[in-house]
């Protein structure tokens, strides 16, 4: 299993961390961002080999965020994870619908996200 | 009552007439203000206006005003007065003025009190009774907050009361005698009014039997929301008086519920982050640090994991009830196998069952019809089943899952009800656990109904599972009974219709 490189966007810093030490533990390079503005900025400049957005952020939605990085890098656009809290089928749909490759519906079990995570980047 | 004066004057009279005639003797009757009653008249004659003149006006000028006495029994009450024009012909009016001479003067002896001067007669008596119980009922019927509108066996509205006018903006003169369709065609005239009220008007016109209900939204004057219902009246003796109308202003209500729901959403929505944490954070350190934890901090550790998954529980829990009052549940039916439903099912429970040392199996035809479901949601529906199962049964036993097609309603199992949509598949989920009495059975699917005895307590438990199950199932087209027997073991079965009679999916 090889190193990637992980963007992390979550405004809640607890939900943050844990999700920074369950990846990081499992061998992975995290860089985090609490807000959208930050998340696409980062994703823009260092194109992360996966990003986890959450949905309600300061600056700009996760979904948001998700569309442009997914427009900017056009077919070699990396996998993007939606994390949130809002679980409804519609909620889910328009996640996907955003271009996300995955949506994760809080509260998660810390296993479960690094084996989507790790589906997301060897699939 | 119903005054017939096509007898009286056969060949002058038209139907348009006769409507109009029986319009003015329902604004005699009900219109305080003799105005209104004569702007109704002049507008079906096509005259400018009306009048009336006393009897101690000064003499007519026979030349410009066309006169008719009005009289009550032997006594003039003054003269109906017309402007005469030269486009319509001065016998034509005077006789149709005749005609509704009589209108103009039921309503000066309502309102002018003619029959309460001394040496009143029979006839007199029996007018003021009449009158005074007409007030009497008005007022009554004034003084609720509902708008009522009572339309009679020939279709005209014969009675609207003044909460109808502030709902609306109609008046209700306005509308008094005219015919339901006439109504609907001025409510959709009046842009702010929504469609659904002249629908639901137009809709049990010339209905007498159905009794239906509803609610809709009005924009003007207004944003309210109107709650509705709508029955056939009779009086006592039997005979058929109408349908009545009646709306009732819920806007508050519905604000109430509104902001009850919007508040549930909010706090279920803020609970899971802060869950969100104690959950990860003491897997997180139950998945990683596993050998290096002592045999208390590993014990601590899963009791906080596993409250915080009963509260998360519960959280859903809680949304699915409020969606469901809300109508905001979303269903989205496609074909699906029973056995991967209990599998899926059974898989999410697995830890729990081996934990409570119970023998779980599964009893499902390889050739069992699909079903038509939303595949979340059934998984739902077996996950709370089972885990009722697992949670009632206190000793290690044995828990069946099965399924079976059933083709007509004469093969279902005996205590299931007989109003099923058919073919369709009814899965049971049997145990072997603390089992329920008789006496609880009818309030079993509500919500929050918990049964308190020796051997419940200390199960946990909000007593939604069964209610949000309940729902599912009947959203689905399908109902949800059970069977049992105290200290024996419970049977909770379901049906669901089967897939090849399922319309085709939308998409």
């Amino acid at each position: 299993m090889r190193m990637s490189r992980i963007l992390v966007a979550e405004d809640e810093p607890h939900i943050l961390l844990l999700i920074q030490r369950k990846l990081e533990t499992a061998g992975h390079l995290v860089t985090t961002a609490t807000d959208g503005n930050q998340a696409l900025e980062l994703a823009l400049r260092e194109k992360p080999d996966l990003l986890l957005l959450d949905i309600m952020m300061p600056g700009r939605e996760g979904l948001e965020v998700c569309r442009e990085v997914k427009s900017a890098y056009g077919d070699s656009a990396p996998p993007v994870i939606i994390i949130s809290a809002l679980g409804q089928q519609i909620d889910v749909e328009a996640g996907i619908s955003a271009g996300a490759d995955d949506y994760i519906i809080k509260p998660f079990s810390p296993r479960a996200l690094l084996e989507r995570v790790e589906a997301a980047l060897y699939r | 009552m119903d005054p017939n004066p096509a007898e009286l004057f056969p060949e002058t009279v038209t139907d348009s007439d006769l409507r109009a005639f029986h319009r003015l003797v329902l604004l005699a009757a009900h219109a305080d203000a003799i105005e209104i009653l004569l702007a109704a008249l002049a507008d079906h004659l096509g005259v400018p206006s009306l009048s009336i003149a006393s009897p101690d006006d000064p003499p007519p000028e026979p030349d410009t005003v066309l006169r008719i006495p009005l009289h009550y029994r032997e006594r003039w009450l003054g003269d109906l007065c017309a402007p005469i024009s030269d486009n319509q012909p001065r016998d034509d009016l005077a006789d149709r003025l005749q005609f509704f001479s009589s209108a103009v003067a039921l309503h000066l002896v309502m309102s002018t009190r003619l029959a309460d001067q001394p040496g009143s007669t029979a006839v007199d008596d029996a007018t003021r009774e009449l009158r005074e119980e007409r007030d009497r009922l008005e007022a009554i019927l004034e003084a609720t907050n509902d708008a009522i509108l009572l339309v009679d066996t020939h279709d005209l509205l014969v009675m609207a009361t003044p909460q109808f006018e502030s709902f609306t903006g109609i008046s209700r003169y306005e509308i008094l005698g005219l015919s339901v369709e006439q109504l609907a065609q001025r409510i959709d005239d009046h842009a702010g009014l929504p469609r659904a009220l002249a629908n639901v008007l137009r809709a049990l016109s010339g209905n007498f039997t159905e009794s239906l209900g509803g609610e809709f939204e009005l924009v003007e004057p207004q944003p309210r929301v109107l709650v509705w219902y709508s029955l056939p009246v009779y009086v006592r003796s039997g005979v058929l008086l109408g349908r009545i109308f009646a709306f009732r202003d819920a806007t508050r209500e519905r604000e109430l519920d509104r902001m009850k729901t919007d508040f549930i959403s909010l706090v279920s929505h803020e609970l899971r982050t802060p869950l969100t944490s104690v959950k990860g954070f003491s897997d997180l350190i139950l998945e990683s640090n596993l050998d290096r934890l002592d045999p208390d901090s590993r014990e601590y550790l899963s009791i906080i994991s596993f409250n915080a998954d009963r509260l998360i529980t519960l959280i859903n829990d809680i949304l699915d009830i409020t969606r469901i009052d809300t109508d905001r549940i979303e269903l989205k039916p496609e074909p699906c196998p029973a056995a991967d439903i209990v599998d899926q099912a059974a898989r999410a429970l697995n830890s729990q069952l081996v934990q409570r040392g119970h023998r779980l199996s599964v009893d499902i035809p390889p050739d069992l019809p699909l079903v038509w479901a939303d595949r979340a949601r059934l998984v739902q529906i077996v996950t709370n089943l089972l885990s009722n199962a697992i949670k009632y049964t206190l000793k290690p036993g044995e828990i069946v899952v099965s399924a079976r097609a059933v083709e007509t309603p004469d093969d279902l199992p005996e205590r299931a009800p007989r109003a099923q949509i058919c073919p369709c598949v009814v899965i049971s989920v049997r145990d072997t656990g603390i089992g329920i009495a008789p006496s609880h059975s009818h309030r079993l699917f509500q919500r929050f109904y918990r049964i308190e005895t020796e051997s419940s307590r200390g199960i946990g438990g909000t007593g939604l599972g069964l209610a949000i199950v309940k729902s599912l199932v009947e959203l689905q087209g399908g109902r949800v009974w059970f069977e049992s027997e105290p200290n024996l073991g419970s049977t909770f079965s379901f049906s669901i219709p089967i897939a090849r009679n399922a319309p085709l999916a939308p998409y």
